[in-house]
């Protein structure tokens, strides 16, 4: 590595191609070249906008994972989560309770519900991939409870957070975006966003550098809870029902983004911005399939491949980087 | 009485990359007899267990056993001639019974396992030792003693002609021991020959029919124990020119000034094995502790850090009592705590150096806002200051060599501007020229007034670099030095408990 790469009188983009980033940004870049030369359409405006929606609820879930996983964590609850919170909005909206106490009443379950899982996992030595198991069973349960296993339909209220369409585009795209910018810069600028990887990366070191790790981690998941809320009533807005597996497999998905992205299972490294990334070129290849005519049954195929080759991309960039 | 050697070793060396070398060592072991070995923490006892192990091969030198030369010995294929290792942590399987432990790998019966069968040879072999252990036990409900034995009884399952046992007696009591030593005789009587690593010399002098000092990785004295007296083998235990060891000893070197005001003081702690343990640190004064491995030095570490809790006692800073029951509290009251694990509890190894030079200080600043382009100009700053050699203040840690490792853990606290730092071996694994660099930072902060209570296993550090010594033993502090009273000679009869 070039002796100088501190200083600030570096060209960004040369700056930027030895980030962690750099490597799957560039797979990103070169499947938009490939996919477009293919089907021109994949980059018009309406295409776009339909990619927007498409990725930005399980967005919102991989943000939140990205902030599990930067801490060494993880949470496999979060898709049938996002069931039981929407259902559970659903039938209290159908129960004629006003929409702004069913969202307080959510917010408050899902904060509360994690806040129990977290503090299960913070305080014990359990793995948190069986602990956050258990609790999507446990959410798996409820949905189905609260549900009796068919839709709930909410007709025409709530429409703000995912059909109303401000500028043209989707408002699930604004709430991912403005959360993503949020995120990075509180990772970037707060001792909170410092710590969290400092935590992934060294438990002990962590906590003779005077973090309370414990509460650190339960607050990390209570803030994966909040996130969860969020994506949970965008979804039901978007849907306009309450379908018990509107969130089921879609934490596979944020966990998947999230690794693209170049953040580690291990904890301590990658970041939101790569998590972005990883969101947009997962969600863009079904996209892309249905716009060049492919069967849509490909697109697993493509999916698993582009993981596998991210990964292996990111791994052998690092090793690259470690010949100083 | 013509004595017949079982094992014996000529001329052994083994080196490591730039740290300790192991050289011509000459060893003979008899059959039927307890061979003791005592040396200092450092003096290549390890090495030795590890060689005759079949663990490291040695760079030179021949192994005889039972009059053949060794060609190559493996772990694998030491345990098959008979040389059994029973390290200091337990391998026993603790949730499998006493008899399948014995057994495992080589169990009893045909295709299925013959358990009834098995159950009564291991209840003949602890008859024959004495010992009152029931084969049925879950092995993770027996005390470390009897685990103990469980392992010498595997050993004898296997046939084993030699037994290593590498400080045996570290965590067992007064009556665990005398049962082990029982089994112990019993075995040199079946004639069993035994390598027994300790430095307890009561022990060794209760058990030993001939005693080898090892110091600095090579052989100093072999004596029948009936030829030798304690202070015989703890001469030769130190016996080191200490000018020629440590030249930053020169007094002007470590020059500084101590003031009459108590800095920090511990009274009567106890917990995490550490009993009743008292003691204070002067302004710009340095506080050695010594001990040998195992004597509780990093357990009242980390009581005065709040890493653990303490039962009772209580800690005063800067003359006013202190509630320290966490890092968190260690931190904002000025103290540091540089651990001897750096890659374990001291490092962020994938984090950049940036981010291990801030992260304690975070602890100390009010905003929960932090500036990355001060972070930077700090760290830079740092990095000049402690000489740290990293191409850029973004290379990951785990990059650096272990000196410049060592500076970024100081780096990490001295950015904190604590005034109490506590050092757990700050030199170990660190090549000699880190060292005298970190020796030159710690006097540099004596100068500047601050206290350091200094861990170490290095005699010469200890004699050094301290202005006061205290000797822990068996998580007490059983002795204070002053400058004058310093020798290894002292240090060691207190560590050991001779005097």
């Amino acid at each position: 590595m070039d002796p100088k790469t501190g200083k600030r009188n570096r060209l960004s983009v040369v700056r930027y191609l030895h980030s962690d980033t750099a490597p799957i940004f560039l797979v990103f870049l070169v499947f938009i070249v490939i996919v477009s030369i293919i089907q021109p359409r994949f980059l018009m405006p309406l295409n776009i906008r339909n990619i927007l929606i498409q990725v930005s609820i399980t967005g919102m879930l991989a943000l939140g994972m990205t902030l599990v996983m930067l801490s060494g964590g993880i949470d496999l609850s979060v898709g049938w989560f996002v069931s039981f919170i929407g259902c559970a909005m659903a039938y209290l909206m159908v129960a004629g309770l006003p929409i702004p106490v069913v969202v307080i009443l959510g917010v408050a379950a899902a904060i509360l519900s994690s806040g129990v899982m977290g503090f299960i996992i913070s305080r014990t030595k359990l793995e948190p991939f069986i602990v956050s198991l258990g609790f999507m069973i446990i959410y798996q349960g409820f949905t189905y409870l609260i549900t009796k296993g068919s839709e709930i339909g909410i007709g025409d209220r709530f429409r703000l957070l995912g059909r109303t369409f401000p500028l043209g585009i989707g408002m699930p795209a604004y709430v991912f975006i403005s959360l993503a910018i949020l995120l990075s810069l509180i990772l970037k600028y707060t001792k909170f966003g410092r710590r969290i990887y400092a935590v992934g990366c060294n438990e002990n070191a962590a906590y003779l550098a005077g973090i309370n790790v414990k509460n650190f981690k339960l607050i990390i998941y209570i803030i994966n809870g909040l996130l969860v809320s969020i994506a949970a009533m965008t979804q039901l807005s978007r849907l306009g029902t309450g379908n018990p597996l509107m969130g089921s497999g879609k934490e596979i998905d944020a966990i998947a983004a999230a690794v693209v992205g170049g953040t580690a299972l291990s904890g301590g490294k990658g970041g939101i911005w790569g998590t972005v990334i990883g969101v947009f070129l997962l969600g863009s290849i079904t996209n892309a399939m249905n716009v060049i005519g492919i069967s849509p049954h490909w697109q697993y195929v493509f999916k698993g491949t582009v993981i596998v080759v991210s990964v292996m991309v990111s791994y052998y960039s690092s090793l690259r980087s470690s010949g100083v | 009485m013509q004595e017949k050697v079982c094992l014996q070793v000529e001329n052994i060396s083994k080196s490591f990359p730039g740290v300790k070398v192991f050289s011509g060592f000459d060893f003979d072991l008899r059959e039927g007899e307890i061979h003791c070995i005592c040396g200092e923490n450092g003096a290549g006892k390890t090495t030795l267990i590890k060689i005759l192990s079949g663990a490291y091969a040695p760079d030179e030198g021949v192994i005889y056993f039972e009059g053949k030369k060794l060609d190559r010995l493996n772990p694998h294929l030491a345990i098959a001639l008979g040389i059994q290792t029973i390290y200091q942590e337990h391998t026993l399987f603790p949730l499998l019974s006493v008899a399948e432990n014995l057994f495992v790998g080589r169990e009893e019966g045909g295709l299925f396992v013959d358990k009834q069968k098995m159950r009564e040879k291991a209840r003949e072999i602890f008859k024959d030792l004495n010992a009152d252990i029931d084969p049925d036990t879950i092995v993770q409900y027996l005390g470390s003693g009897k685990k103990k034995i469980v392992e010498i009884a595997r050993g004898l399952i296997q046939e084993s002609k030699v037994m290593i046992l590498d400080e045996p007696t570290a965590s067992l009591g007064e009556e665990e021991i005398d049962n082990l030593f029982k089994v112990l005789r019993k075995l040199k009587q079946k004639g069993v020959s035994i390598i027994y690593i300790s430095h307890r010399l009561e022990e060794v002098f209760k058990i030993a029919d001939r005693v080898t000092v090892i110091r600095d990785g090579a052989k100093i004295n072999t004596y029948e124990i009936e030829d030798v007296t304690e202070e015989k083998i703890i001469k030769d235990m130190i016996g080191r020119d200490i000018s020629t060891f440590y030249k930053g000893g020169d007094e002007l070197l470590r020059e500084h000034s101590i003031e009459e005001e108590l800095v920090f003081e511990a009274r009567n702690l106890s917990g995490n094995g550490v009993k009743n343990a008292s003691l204070y640190v002067r302004k710009g004064e340095l506080l050695g502790i010594a001990g040998m491995v195992g004597s509780g030095r990093t357990e009242l570490a980390e009581l005065l850090f709040g890493v653990k809790p303490a039962d009772s006692g209580e800690i005063r800073i800067n003359g006013k009592k202190a509630s320290i029951a966490s890092p968190k509290e260690a931190i904002l009251n000025g103290m540091c705590f540089i651990t001897e694990d750096r890659q374990g509890s001291g490092l962020f190894l994938e984090l950049p150096v940036v981010d291990n030079l801030v992260m304690a200080n975070y602890t100390n600043t009010k905003s929960e806002l932090v500036s990355p382009r001060e972070d930077a100009q700090k760290a830079k700053e740092y990095v000049e200051k402690l000489n740290i050699v990293t191409p850029t203040i973004y290379q990951k840690v785990v990059f650096l060599s272990g000196g410049n490792q060592q500076k970024v853990i100081l780096g990490k606290w001295f950015l904190t501007d604590g005034q109490i730092f506590i050092f757990d071996e700050p030199t170990v694994g660190i090549d000699v020229g880190a060292k005298e660099e970190i020796y030159k930072l710690m006097i540099s902060l004596l100068r500047e007034g601050k206290s350091i209570i200094m861990i170490s296993s290095d005699m010469m550090e200890l004699i050094a670099m301290s202005d006061r010594i205290n000797v822990m033993r068996d998580g007490e502090i059983v002795a204070e030095l002053k400058r004058d009273d310093f020798s290894e000679e002292n240090i060691l009869k207190y560590s050991i408990g001779v005097y």
